[in-house]
């Protein structure tokens, strides 16, 4: 059993909670702004990472294919301008959402870098009973 | 020395002593070839800055890569004393071939131009011989040149100290004089200026060159002396005899060429290898035109019943025909006696018979077929690596479009990398005759490209060639290495052919580079690089909007999208259409594109538009495996089985090593209902590449008509695990529990697909076929309305595909069918 996957964000994200469905629709590419003028950039681990196992399983409930398949749909019919960008490593991940504004990643909540803020979901932070992550 | 094992060569015997020291041949045991190991004279092994000095230079002559020069393929230290490693050449040197018989004129001429090219690119990389002579030049078993030695003269000059070449050829004086038995043989091939102890420059090896033309003309030396000092004498002062006056059969041509290259004034002379090796080629050409002019106009005419042989009858005979036994010319001799007219047009018919069936024996067999291997990409920096397919892509691409010239696809050569095989192995397997290697280098800001053709008989190096491009560079390289190869293959070029090949799609380097990423996205065939090919094709047409491959570029990944059902073909085929339209907007005789052409309107149902566009696809270049497939499939869906297995076939032959081509022909037996023949060769597909999906859902389906539900599963199971649970192996798993009378499993898929659907494309023929197969036929039909509606890839097979024969009878799938335009 790994730990929870916790959710970090940039500081200047005006965020500090969302719903489970609100953050499938962030997933999704349904919802691609923060605010007004602050997109949402998705940073998701490569294949074979437990972060992003998670994230299919619990968010997206897709397989690894259908989650392509997904992206190059949603891109094709430019319902979206880009798919996720990919990250390597945790540290990617956490050099990679300091420096992109509105960026959102996934890593273990036993590892959160510091500078980044973990966002609850349905109110609950990593460790937390019901915490939906794990 | 000898069954001594240095570094990893076995040293076997010894070839020969002299000069430059022992030389021995070995085994080496890493690559399991012979070699030839040179081991330097004492003087260099026992002086360490000569040693130094030595493998300087060494090293410099090993980044010589010519056919007619003999490879240098390694330096070695064994007790001290160096040693070079050299191709071991079967053959006589130049020396002993002069020696044992006069040489052809046209012999000579050859000779005389693989020399100058030889010298013409050593002179290109600044590297001088110093010392061309008959005992220096190899003439292999196949009549090709390899000139030895370069550059060695002058490590065996003298001491290390002197290392100018006026110093160099000053030492070389002193030695000749002081040892003139010794070198007695080296000094005749001297320059006047190496004589006088003068700088040297590349101009000293022609005046060599034009001594050892000289005497393989005329089996003499221009200036001979009984002694050192006499021949240096004669070097200096001498005008040579006009060496026509000694053969009178050399045409006066070679006779100034020769003088030409013996001026004794540096600046009278031939002043580069290029210059003499134009004049020989323009000899060559004249004289060939000329035989054959006479051979044309006067071997028609009558032959005159009392008149001798025509010249070019004499002609024909001296050249190609051996001379008539004794006894033959007397029996010939009689029967021109009774019949002169008769015999004299019989003995004609004879020499030309005999001579046709000379070359047809002696002929050397042209290079009709090539394999451009991928690129080395050497240090595998990930960086670089759409860099080094790219090129082999581009250079593929070019040489496609030759004439005369099989270029196996670069889908079939992708994943031959790092292999051991054998040259000879490699060319069996693509069934080539000739590889194209090469490898690229990142250094600094720029690339060394090395780059090698290999003729598989033999083992034997065509071509090779070095380059040190910036990236920006990388598109004018390749048209340079395509066009040098068509050279050296001697392809017949049209002025159109080389203009394909010069063609440089788009003058922005910036989307050259977007476009070989997005080419190298593309080969991989998976969602993830279908996703960033498409972005990067688009980023290529936003650089340059009028780069047509970039257009044809960007209708395969849409081909592909709709292929592998990410989307409804109804949404991808317009913008498919769109951009191969564009493309051939810009240029009309891409075949890429004229195949996505063909492929949209293939399953927009237009039949006689796609067949259009994949015969010119094919028109354009017989060489593209994806036009043969995809017509191939074409033609099976219609029934057209005979003409589609030659298609397939033609696929196959030109990507042997594709899974996807040897899965068509395993499928077109299943289409055929042929089932223990589909099942045997797509098992052979799968024994060469396991995981290829597309063989497990056919091996499947194949063994579900045979009624073998069970293997059926085991296979459709397999396919959806290997493709990491795709939507489309989860329907033919849903099938097979249909078919297998697995209701309850079957039904539990249908509602997973039709789950799947709210978030991404499931085809609807999928479902459809779970219900026929259910016995639901009107949910069938249903299914099968929306298939028509997206336009659904799997419709195009309802005529000959087996798994319908359920719901074949019902009314509504004739209907279909005709809505298809499938009759």
């Amino acid at each position: 059993m790994g730990s929870d996957i916790a959710i970090v964000v940039r500081q200047d994200v005006p965020v500090e909670n969302v719903t489970f469905a609100e953050l499938r629709k962030l997933l999704l590419g349904d919802r691609q702004f923060w605010s007004s003028n602050l997109r949402v950039t998705l940073l998701v681990r490569a294949p074979g990472a437990r972060e992003r196992e998670v994230v299919l399983k619990t968010i997206y409930q897709m397989s690894e294919a259908q989650f392509r398949q997904y992206w190059i749909a949603k891109v094709f019919r430019a319902e979206a301008a880009s798919g996720p960008r990919v990250v390597y490593s945790n540290e990617m991940a956490a050099e990679l959402t300091s420096a992109i504004p509105g960026a959102v990643a996934f890593v273990e909540a036993t590892q959160v870098p510091k500078g980044l803020r973990v966002l609850k979901i349905n109110g609950k932070l990593p460790g937390d009973k019901d915490y939906p992550l794990r | 020395m000898l069954g001594r094992t240095i570094s990893h060569y076995r040293i076997l015997s010894v070839l020969g002593k002299g000069g430059m020291g022992i030389v021995y041949k070995a085994e080496d045991i890493r690559l399991g070839r012979s070699v030839a190991l040179k081991f330097a004279p004492e003087s260099i092994a026992i002086d360490r800055i000569a040693v130094e000095r030595f493998q300087r230079e060494a090293r410099a002559v090993s980044a010589l890569n010519h056919p007619n020069i003999c490879t240098l393929h390694d330096i070695g230290e064994a007790d001290g004393c160096p040693f070079l490693v050299m191709e071991c050449l079967e053959g006589e040197t130049l020396r002993d071939r002069i020696l044992s018989r006069q040489l052809p004129v046209d012999e000579v001429i050859d000779l005389a131009i693989q020399m100058a090219d030889a010298l013409d690119a050593a002179h290109a990389r600044g590297i001088v011989h110093r010392d061309i002579k008959p005992a220096n030049v190899f003439l292999t078993q196949r009549g090709h040149i390899k000139v030895m030695d370069f550059g060695l003269a002058k490590l065996t000059a003298g001491p290390s100290a002197p290392s100018s070449d006026s110093t160099m050829a000053t030492a070389v004086l002193d030695n000749a004089l002081t040892n003139p038995g010794s070198t007695i043989g080296t000094v005749s091939y001297m320059s006047p200026e190496q004589v006088s102890g003068e700088e040297l420059d590349a101009r000293t090896d022609l005046f060599s060159l034009g001594v050892v033309l000289y005497e393989l003309a005329t089996g003499r030396l221009p200036f001979r002396g009984n002694t050192s000092a006499l021949a240096f004498v004669a070097i200096l002062h001498d005008t040579p005899i006009p060496p026509g006056s000694l053969r009178p059969d050399l045409p006066p041509e070679l006779d100034r060429i020769i003088l030409k290259a013996l001026e004794k004034s540096r600046d009278l002379r031939y002043q580069a290898a290029a210059e003499i090796r134009a004049d020989l080629k323009r000899l060559r050409r004249d004289s060939d035109s000329n035989r054959s002019i006479a051979a044309t106009v006067e071997s028609p005419r009558p032959v005159p019943a009392a008149a001798p042989p025509s010249d070019s009858y004499q002609s024909i005979t001296s050249v190609s025909a051996p001379a008539p036994s004794p006894s033959s010319a007397e029996y010939l001799a009689q029967v021109v006696k009774r019949n002169r007219r008769a015999a004299v047009i019989a003995l004609a018919v004879m020499v030309v018979l005999g001579a046709l069936g000379a070359y047809y024996w002696l002929r050397p067999t042209a290079i009709d077929s090539l394999a451009v291997l991928p690129f080395e990409n050497v240090g595998g920096d990930p960086a670089t690596e759409y860099l080094s397919d790219g090129i082999t892509e581009s250079i593929i691409n070019s040489l496609s479009q030759l004439p005369k010239l099989s270029v196996r696809s670069f889908s079939s050569v992708q994943h031959i990398r790092k292999s051991t095989a054998s040259p000879q192995e490699t060319g069996k397997a693509l069934k080539v005759r000739a590889l194209l290697t090469g490898r690229l280098v990142k250094r600094g800001d720029g690339f060394a490209i090395s780059t090698e053709l290999i003729d598989v008989n033999g083992n034997r190096q065509i071509w090779g060639s070095q380059y040190t491009p910036r990236l920006t560079d990388f598109q004018a390289i390749q048209e340079q290495i395509s066009r040098e190869i068509s050279d050296r293959l001697r392809v017949q070029l049209t002025g159109q052919d080389l203009r394909r090949i010069a063609h440089q799609s788009t003058t922005d380097s910036v989307a050259y580079q977007l476009y070989l990423q997005g080419r190298f996205q593309w080969n991989k065939r998976t969602l993830e690089g279908m996703q960033e090919s498409i972005d990067l094709f688009q980023q290529a047409i936003n650089k340059d909007p009028q780069y047509a491959l970039a257009y044809a570029g960007q209708a395969d990944a849409y081909a592909l999208l709709a292929d592998f059902s990410v989307l409804p073909a109804r949404e991808v085929l317009p913008k498919l259409e769109s951009a191969a339209q564009k493309a051939l907007q810009l240029e009309d005789r891409l075949a890429e594109a004229h195949t996505s052409l063909g492929w949209a309107r293939f399953h927009n149902w237009d039949w006689p538009g796609a067949e259009q566009e994949f015969k010119r696809a094919i028109e354009l270049n017989q060489g593209y495996p994806t036009a043969h497939a995809w017509y191939g499939e074409y033609l099976m869906v219609l029934g057209r089985s005979d003409e589609a297995q030659r298609e397939m076939a033609l696929a196959q032959e030109l990507n042997p090593v594709s899974s996807a081509a040897k899965l068509a022909l395993g499928y077109r037996f299943y289409y055929s209902r042929q089932y223990p023949q589909a099942v045997d060769q797509i098992q052979k597909t799968l024994a060469a590449d396991p995981a290829f999906v597309p063989a497990h859902v056919y091996l499947g389906r194949a063994w579900q008509q045979s009624g073998k539900s069970t293997e059926a599963l085991v296979e459709f199971r397999k396919a959806l695990d290997l493709s990491q649970g795709d939507t489309n192996e989860l329907g033919w798993l849903g099938q097979g529990y249909a078919a297998a009378g697995q209701q309850a499993d079957a039904r539990k898929t249908l509602a997973d697909l039709k789950e799947r659907g709210q978030q991404t494309y499931v085809q609807p023929i999928a479902l459809g076929l779970i219900h026929a197969l259910l016995g639901e036929k009107d949910q069938a039909f249903d299914w099968l309305q929306r298939a028509f509606d997206d336009r659904s890839t799997g419709l195009v097979y309802l005529k000959v595909d087996p798994a319908w024969d359920g719901i074949r009878g019902d009314s509504r799938f004739t209907e279909l069918q005709n809505r298809v335009g499938l009759k």
